[in-house]
């Protein structure tokens, strides 16, 4: 026992996770939506078609899936922390490590690694199918538009940024879970919060406050780092519309542990 | 016990444990304040300039209109009867393009009968814009229409050549006749302007409206005009008294001209008894296209998202507590059973949306009126108009109707979070995908998806011209789609139920 709780609490919380038999399913269910789309968008695509000036965001376009994929990320994490409390697992595991703060910090980061794990995955694949696809539609070199690569910075951003944006949303899927301990709560409340503010957005007519949301909703704000082209019509920067992100996301993990102190596991 | 005793005990017992779950209630409860609460944020924070622009004129019901042609008029008191034969009518050729970002856009084809150019007689309420009339016309394509007060239409011939119209004012009624020859003559039929004083302006005018461009997709939409004219020939104008004939632009017509360098404003030219107009403009309805009511039901989007979890629920939470075998231990039919559910679900559900959209209602309005939205753009919409009536009731069925397929596919994979994703996204999936779709292509998703069911919020009829997917078809399409919906998910679970164990 020379390992500190933490890790050793890391690990055990990798096992649980690893054998949850949803968890493999809906990584792969998120990499394989997002990769899809890519395919049927950059498939789609035709530069006959565009323009001129053809003014298509490429980079942005062969990442949009995620915006849909990440439903499976987010749902596998509500789970594994919801999970626990439907089967009752959660009172042998207090009992194993009765230090509550390592259990769960060891649950919050296999989980972030899981979902940056994902992040890397679908982007990668997403890349690869832009690759494969887009040169075959006439978006080449000698038309503008290079093959995506990662050598390119903006580019480079963009897909580093989406893997931090799918680990940012598997730890506020788990923050909302430790928040409601609840299935179907965290998950509407996850859903609700990505997907509920594009709708209302189209329903404000103030321009300003239609800025306003695409700056502060989780998903428009943490996705504004795909873009490659047009930054200045972006709402918010990109590291801070990460940023953004990352706010919901801690606020949601840092109430969920101060619930998850408090509170008895019932 | 026969099975019409049991039935309604089976009712009771579902409702029972419905609101017996405190959780549930609560969540209802929520349900409607999250509806009211974000409906009146996003009322709060929406504002128009629409009436800026003076495009809009209130109609004799208070009503946006547009009023903009040419007129060439003279009073007359008391009865008169006025006769012309329109000799021809035909558009005059585009000026110059200053706008060639139209040509990428879309044109839109108006089939309403305010939509076309016309030439015709009018006796008008003075010439201010927006005082009642009666005009009986020939149009360009849609034959001889009497029309007045900028909403009332009523058909004539569908005659496209030379023809002799007349109008005879007789107190309060006004009957439109239409002749081929100037001696058989044919009754239109009669009108009955709001606002008649016993001095009207009488003549005979010219109007064209605006070609209207649009484009949507990628989120927004924009609509772009580009003014036409027209030209008619008038010749056999006989009035029933005598007076001298004086031409005017009635409206913006000038400032219209101006813009899309079509010849600045109308004209007429008097040559051997006869008269050649030239006119631009509309006279007919002008709504705008944003939706007061549906802007005032936002918050229907939040209190969807805790009736699909309440009606998961109600289906799943029996299987993982294993409450369903001491259900069906008691009620071995489980068809009625299901049907039970759903029934006690949706009217709950009915119930929770009627006053979630009703308390939207009562309160995102005021406060949309404080912001811009106010007459003669946004007349005031009252619960007792019809289409404000429909919006609301369509739209708490659209949300009991989403419970309900919540339940039936919490039936189908007993499975929480699945259930309440799947049908999460069926209602947002769409319309994410549809708002960035271009054109009017998105309007197969919402014939096809509970998405469409966002069409019942809407108190006015479709449009190609706004950034919202669901604005494309109309309220009735919109539930036909979520009801379609609610069969095939229902079916599906009551064929499930009765070949799989509990």
């Amino acid at each position: 026992m020379t390992a500190p709780p933490a890790l050793w609490a890391l690990r055990a919380e990798w096992t649980k996770l690893r054998t949850l038999p949803s968890t493999g399913w809906l990584a792969l269910l998120t990499v394989a939506g997002t990769v899809g789309v890519a395919f049927a968008v950059t498939g789609s695509l035709d530069f006959a078609h565009c323009g001129p000036p053809c003014t298509l965001d490429l980079t942005k376009l062969t990442l949009a899936g995620v915006r849909l994929a990440q439903v499976g990320i987010v749902v596998l994490a509500v789970l594994a922390v919801t999970a626990e409390y439907s089967t009752r697992t959660i009172q042998p595991t207090l009992m194993a490590v009765p230090r509550r703060f390592p259990v769960v910090l060891g649950k919050l980061g296999a989980l972030a690694v899981l979902g940056t794990t994902t992040g890397a995955l679908l982007v990668a694949g997403s890349l690869a199918a832009g690759r494969a696809m887009l040169p075959g539609n006439g978006f080449t070199a000698a038309h503008g538009f290079p093959a995506l690569s990662l050598a390119d910075d903006l580019t480079r951003r963009a897909a580093v940024g989406t893997v931090l944006y799918t680990g940012l949303v598997t730890l506020l899927g788990a923050g909302l879970g430790l928040l409601l301990r609840d299935t179907a709560g965290a998950l509407t409340a996850a859903l609700a919060l990505l997907y509920g503010s594009p709708v209302v957005a189209m329903f404000v007519t103030d321009p300003t406050w239609q800025h306003r949301i695409h700056r502060f909703a989780p998903m428009d704000a943490g996705l504004t780092i795909q873009a490659t082209r047009d930054l200045a019509a972006e709402h918010i920067g990109p590291w801070a519309g990460l940023g953004v992100l990352s706010l919901y996301a801690a606020a949601a993990v840092v109430a969920g542990l101060l619930v998850f102190q408090r509170r008895d596991a019932g | 016990m026969t099975a019409r005793e049991s039935f309604p005990r089976l009712l009771l017992a579902e409702w029972t444990k419905l609101r017996s779950v405190r959780r549930w209630v609560v969540t209802l409860l929520a349900a409607a304040a999250l509806t009211v609460g974000l409906s009146y944020l996003a009322a709060s924070s929406s504002r128009t300039n629409i009436n800026e622009h003076a495009a809009f004129v209130s109609g004799p019901h208070g009503d946006p209109v547009a009023d903009d042609f040419y007129f060439v008029h003279q009073p007359v008191t008391g009865d008169t009867t006025l006769t012309v034969r329109v000799a021809s009518l035909e558009p005059e050729p585009f000026g110059r393009d200053v706008d060639p970002e139209l040509d990428r856009m879309t044109r839109l084809d108006d089939p309403s009968p305010f939509a076309r150019p016309a030439a015709g007689i009018m006796l008008k309420d003075g010439t201010r814009p927006g005082s009642s009339y009666a005009s009986l016309m020939l149009t360009a394509g849609q034959g001889v229409h009497l029309q007045w007060d900028f909403d009332a239409d009523s058909r004539g011939s569908a005659s496209s050549g030379a023809r002799w119209l007349r109008l005879v004012r007789s107190g309060a009624t006004i009957t439109g006749y239409e002749s081929a020859d100037g001696t058989a003559w044919r009754k239109v039929g009669t009108a009955t302007p709001k606002n008649l004083p016993s001095t009207v302006e009488v003549g005979f005018y010219v109007s064209s409206p605006a070609a209207v461009y649009t484009s949507r997709g990628g989120g927004s939409s924009s609509v772009g005009e580009r003014p036409t004219s027209a030209r008619a020939a008038f010749d056999n104008v006989r009035l029933s008294s005598e007076g001298t004939w004086h031409g005017e632009t009635i409206g913006r017509g000038d400032r219209l001209g101006e813009k899309g360098g079509v010849r600045a404003g109308g004209r007429v030219t008097e040559a051997g008894g006869g008269y050649t107009v030239v006119g631009t403009g509309t006279v007919g309805p002008r709504p705008p296209d944003d939706d007061m009511v549906e802007i005032a039901l936002v918050g229907v989007i939040a209190g969807l998202m805790a009736l699909i979890a309440i009606g998961v629920l109600s289906a799943t939470s029996e299987y993982r507590r294993g409450m369903i075998r001491t259900t069906f231990a008691a009620t071995p039919r489980r068809g009625r059973v299901l049907a039970a559910k759903a029934i006690v679900l949706g009217a709950t559900s009915f119930l929770v949306g009627l006053v979630g959209a009703v308390g939207s209602f009562a309160l995102a309005v005021p406060a949309l009126r404080e912001r811009g939205f106010t007459t003669p753009a946004f007349p005031r919409p009252s619960l007792t108009d019809p289409p404000v009536l429909r919006a609301l009731l369509l739209t708490a069925a659209f949300l009991a109707g989403v419970a309900v397929v919540g339940l039936a596919i919490g039936v189908l994979l007993r499975h929480t979070a699945a259930a309440i994703t799947i049908t999460v996204l069926l209602v947002l999936g769409p319309l994410i995908v549809g708002m960035i779709l271009p054109g009017t292509s998105p309007r197969w998703l919402m014939y096809t998806t509970l998405a469409g069911g966002m069409a019942t919020q809407r108190a006015k009829p479709p449009t190609v011209t706004l950034a919202e997917p669901w604005a494309l078809i109309g309220p009735w399409a919109g539930i036909g789609a979520v009801a379609a919906w609610v069969a095939l998910t229902l079916g599906l679970a009551w064929w499930q139920l009765r070949r799989r164990d509990a």
